[in-house]
C-alpha cells in the first residue's frame, strides 16, 4: 500500500477503525449500557427523594406473591411462562413444517407463501381479522350457537377464555417465526448429502431426523437459546387485543404499558421489576447455553 | 459466500408410509392455510360492504355473508377519513405515509450500514478491544437487561430526542445486534487478497471497504435492509411510546381501530388495513425468495 506523506499504514488503519466504530460505540454506550446501568440505579433510588430504597423491590415482590388479584404481577408472571412454553413448543412444529416445505410437498410454493404471511403482514391486520371471526356475531359465535353453547362475550373479552385464546393465537400465528432461518439453513446443506442418503435407501423421515435436523443444529440451537434468553420478556399482541385486561398481561407488557400510560413516572417500579426479571433469566440462560452448546454443537460442512 | 441452491430436486418417488406422512403434513398445511386465509378473506370481503349493511349484519350475526353490492368507495373513503389528532394537530394520511417512509427508510439504512461497518472492522482488523466488543455484543444479545423502557424514556427526554425525529435517527446507529454476527461471519469468508491487491494499487482502507467489500455484501445487506424496513413499517408500539406526534401508518391504524368502528365505518377501517398491506406485499413478492434463503444464524450462540 502507498504510504501517506505523514501517516503510516498502521495509523491509517486505526483512523479507519475509529471512524467506522465511533458512532456505533457511542450508541452502545448511550442507548444500551447507560440505559442498562441506569435501570439498576433507578430500581434502588427513591423517585422523589433520590435516596437509596428497596421499596420498589418490596412492591414488586408483594405483587408477584399476590395470588388473589387477577391483575397482579403473579398473573403476569404465569402468563409470561405460558408464552415462553408456547414459544418453545412451536419450535419442533415449525421445524417439521419447514422440512416438508423444503422437501417440496405438493403445493409447497403456495404454502410457503401463505405460511409466511403472519411474519410479513402487520399484526394489526391479523388481530382485526381474528377478532372479527371470533366475535359473538362472527363465525365462531355462529358455530358455538349451532352446537348449543352460545358465546356471551368474544373469547378475547371473556376473562375465562381471553388468556388461553391469546396464547393459542400466538402459537398459531407464530408457527412461521423461525421458518426463514430453518429454511435458509436447510438450503445450505450440500446436494451430495441428500444424494448419499438416497443411495443408502434413507426415507424422508429418517433423513429429517438423522441428517437434516442434526446438520442444522447450530441454527436450531441459536433459535432455542434466543427463545430461552428472551423468555422473561415474552409477550404477544396484548396491546391490540386486550391492553392487559382480563388477566392477560405479561411482565414485559406490564412494563411497556406502565411507561406508555405515564412516560415520566413509575420508573423505579418498572426498573425493579426488570432487574428481578433479568436476575431470573441470567442463570436459566447460562445453563441453557451450556446444554445447547453440548448437545447442539457447531457443524462444519 | 456459499452458493445457495434455488430448489431442492425431488430425487425419489414417495411411496407407502412416506405418502401417508406427507399426506398428513399436507392435510395440516391445508388446515393451517385455511385458518389464515379465512379470517383475512372475511375482512377483505367486508371491506367492500357498505357501512349500513355491515352494521345490520353485525347485529343480526351475519357478517360472514358475501357482499350483495361491491362498494369500492370504502377504499377512497379510507384515504380521506384517516386522521389522528395529536398535540401538533391532526395527522392525515399523506403525513402518515411520509412519516412511515422517512422513519423506515432512514432507520433501516443507518442500521444496516452501521452493522456492515462494525462487522467488517471486527472481522478483518486486529485491534485492541476487538475481542471485548464481540464478547460484549454476545453477552448483551443472550443476557439482556429487562425493564429498561422507563430508563430509555428518561434518557430520550433528557437528550431532547423524545417525540423528535432525531430520536429515530440516533437510535438506529446500532451496530452490535444479531446482524453483526451474521455479517461478521460473512466478511470472514471473504478473502483478504482482494484488499491486498487494492492496497498495492494505491487504494486506502475506505476504498477497500466501499469499492471492494460492500459490493460483495449487497445481497445480504439488502435482506437486512428489507427485514428492518418491514419491521419499521409495521411498528406502532415504539412510535406510541417515543414518537407520539409522528404518526406512521401502523400507528394511525392502531388509533383508527378504535375510532372508525365507533363511527360505524368498520368496512372503511378494513379497507384502510388492506391498503396499508399493499407496499408490504409488493416487497414480499420482490424479495420473498431472497429472504427465505439468505438468513444463516447458525453459530451465533458463542
Amino acid at each position: 500500500m502507498t504510504k501517506n506523506k505523514h501517516l503510516t499504514n498502521k495509523q491509517l488503519s486505526y483512523i479507519f477503525i475509529a471512524v467506522m466504530l465511533i458512532l456505533p460505540i457511542l450508541h452502545l454506550c448511550t442507548f444500551v449500557l447507560y440505559v442498562d446501568v441506569s435501570t439498576i440505579f433507578y430500581s434502588f433510588q427513591d423517585e422523589l427523594t433520590g435516596k437509596f430504597t428497596l421499596e420498589y423491590f418490596s412492591e414488586v415482590l408483594a405483587s408477584i406473591s399476590d395470588t388473589s388479584s387477577g391483575d397482579s404481577l403473579f398473573v403476569a408472571f404465569q402468563n409470561t411462562l405460558r408464552y415462553f412454553f408456547a414459544g418453545v413448543a412451536i419450535i419442533p412444529v415449525s421445524l417439521l413444517l419447514t422440512y416438508f416445505l423444503f422437501k417440496r410437498i405438493k403445493g409447497h410454493n403456495l404454502f410457503r407463501t401463505i405460511v409466511l404471511l403472519p411474519s410479513i403482514i402487520p399484526a394489526l391486520i391479523w388481530v382485526t381479522a381474528y377478532k372479527e371471526i371470533t366475535s359473538v356475531n362472527g363465525l365462531l359465535g355462529k358455530f358455538m350457537e349451532w352446537i348449543g353453547q352460545p358465546l356471551e362475550y368474544s373469547i378475547f373479552k371473556n376473562p375465562d377464555t381471553a388468556n388461553t385464546a391469546l396464547v393459542i393465537y400466538n402459537i398459531w400465528l407464530g408457527l412461521a417465526g423461525g421458518m426463514l432461518y430453518y429454511f435458509s439453513a436447510m438450503s445450505r446443506i450440500p446436494d451430495s448429502v441428500f444424494e448419499a442418503a438416497l443411495l443408502e435407501g434413507c426415507s424422508p423421515i429418517r433423513e429429517a431426523f438423522q441428517i437434516v435436523f442434526p446438520l442444522i443444529a447450530p441454527t436450531i440451537g441459536t433459535m432455542l437459546l434466543l427463545s430461552i434468553s428472551g423468555f422473561i420478556g415474552a409477550s404477544g399482541q396484548i396491546l391490540l387485543f386486550t391492553k392487559g385486561a382480563n388477566g392477560t398481561s405479561t411482565l414485559s407488557f406490564f412494563i411497556y404499558y406502565k411507561v406508555l400510560q405515564d412516560p415520566t413516572g413509575g420508573v423505579g417500579m418498572v426498573s425493579a421489576l426488570g432487574i428481578l426479571m433479568s436476575a431470573v433469566a441470567l442463570p436459566i440462560t447460562l445453563l441453557a447455553r451450556l446444554v445447547i452448546n453440548k448437545y447442539l454443537p457447531e457443524i462444519e460442512y | 459466500m456459499r452458493r445457495i441452491r434455488k430448489d431442492v430436486p425431488v430425487i425419489y418417488k414417495r411411496k407407502g408410509k412416506q405418502k401417508i406422512v406427507f399426506g398428513i403434513a399436507l392435510g395440516f398445511l391445508i388446515a393451517y392455510a385455511l385458518t389464515l386465509l379465512l379470517p383475512m378473506g372475511m375482512i377483505f370481503l367486508n371491506s367492500f360492504k357498505d357501512s349500513l349493511t355491515y352494521n345490520d349484519q353485525l347485529f343480526s350475526g351475519e357478517i360472514y355473508k358475501l357482499p350483495t353490492k361491491i362498494i369500492f368507495s370504502n377504499y377512497s373513503k379510507a384515504l380521506s377519513l384517516l386522521s389522528v389528532p395529536t398535540a401538533k394537530g391532526d395527522v392525515k394520511l399523506p403525513e402518515m405515509v411520509w412519516n412511515t417512509l422517512w422513519m423506515a427508510t432512514s432507520a433501516s439504512f443507518i442500521s444496516t450500514f452501521t452493522h456492515l461497518a462494525v462487522a467488517y472492522v471486527c472481522a478483518k482488523y486486529k485491534f485492541r478491544g476487538n475481542a471485548f466488543l464481540q464478547g460484549l455484543a454476545l453477552l448483551l444479545m443472550i443476557l439482556p437487561v429487562y425493564g429498561t423502557t422507563g430508563a430509555s424514556m428518561k434518557l430520550y427526554i433528557a437528550l431532547g430526542i423524545y417525540n423528535n425525529p432525531l430520536g429515530i435517527i440516533l437510535s438506529a446507529f446500532e451496530g452490535f445486534g444479531m446482524q453483526f454476527f451474521v455479517l461478521m461471519g460473512f466478511f470472514k469468508g471473504i478473502s483478504w487478497n482482494y484488499a491486498e491487491a487494492a492496497f498495492i494499487d494505491g487504494g486506502g482502507h475506505f476504498t477497500v471497504f466501499f469499492k471492494i467489500m460492500l459490493p460483495q455484501a449487497v445481497s445480504i445487506s439488502l435482506v437486512f435492509f428489507v427485514q428492518t424496513w418491514l419491521g419499521f413499517y409495521s411498528s406502532y408500539e415504539n412510535i406510541l411510546l417515543f414518537m407520539p406526534d409522528y404518526i406512521n401508518i401502523a400507528t394511525g391504524l392502531y388509533y383508527e381501530q378504535m375510532l372508525l368502528p365507533r363511527l360505524g365505518e368498520t368496512p372503511v377501517y378494513f379497507a384502510a388495513l388492506f391498503l396499508s398491506a399493499i407496499p408490504i406485499l409488493i416487497i414480499y413478492i420482490a424479495f420473498g425468495k431472497t429472504l427465505m434463503t439468505s438468513m444463516n444464524i447458525g453459530g451465533l450462540k458463542g
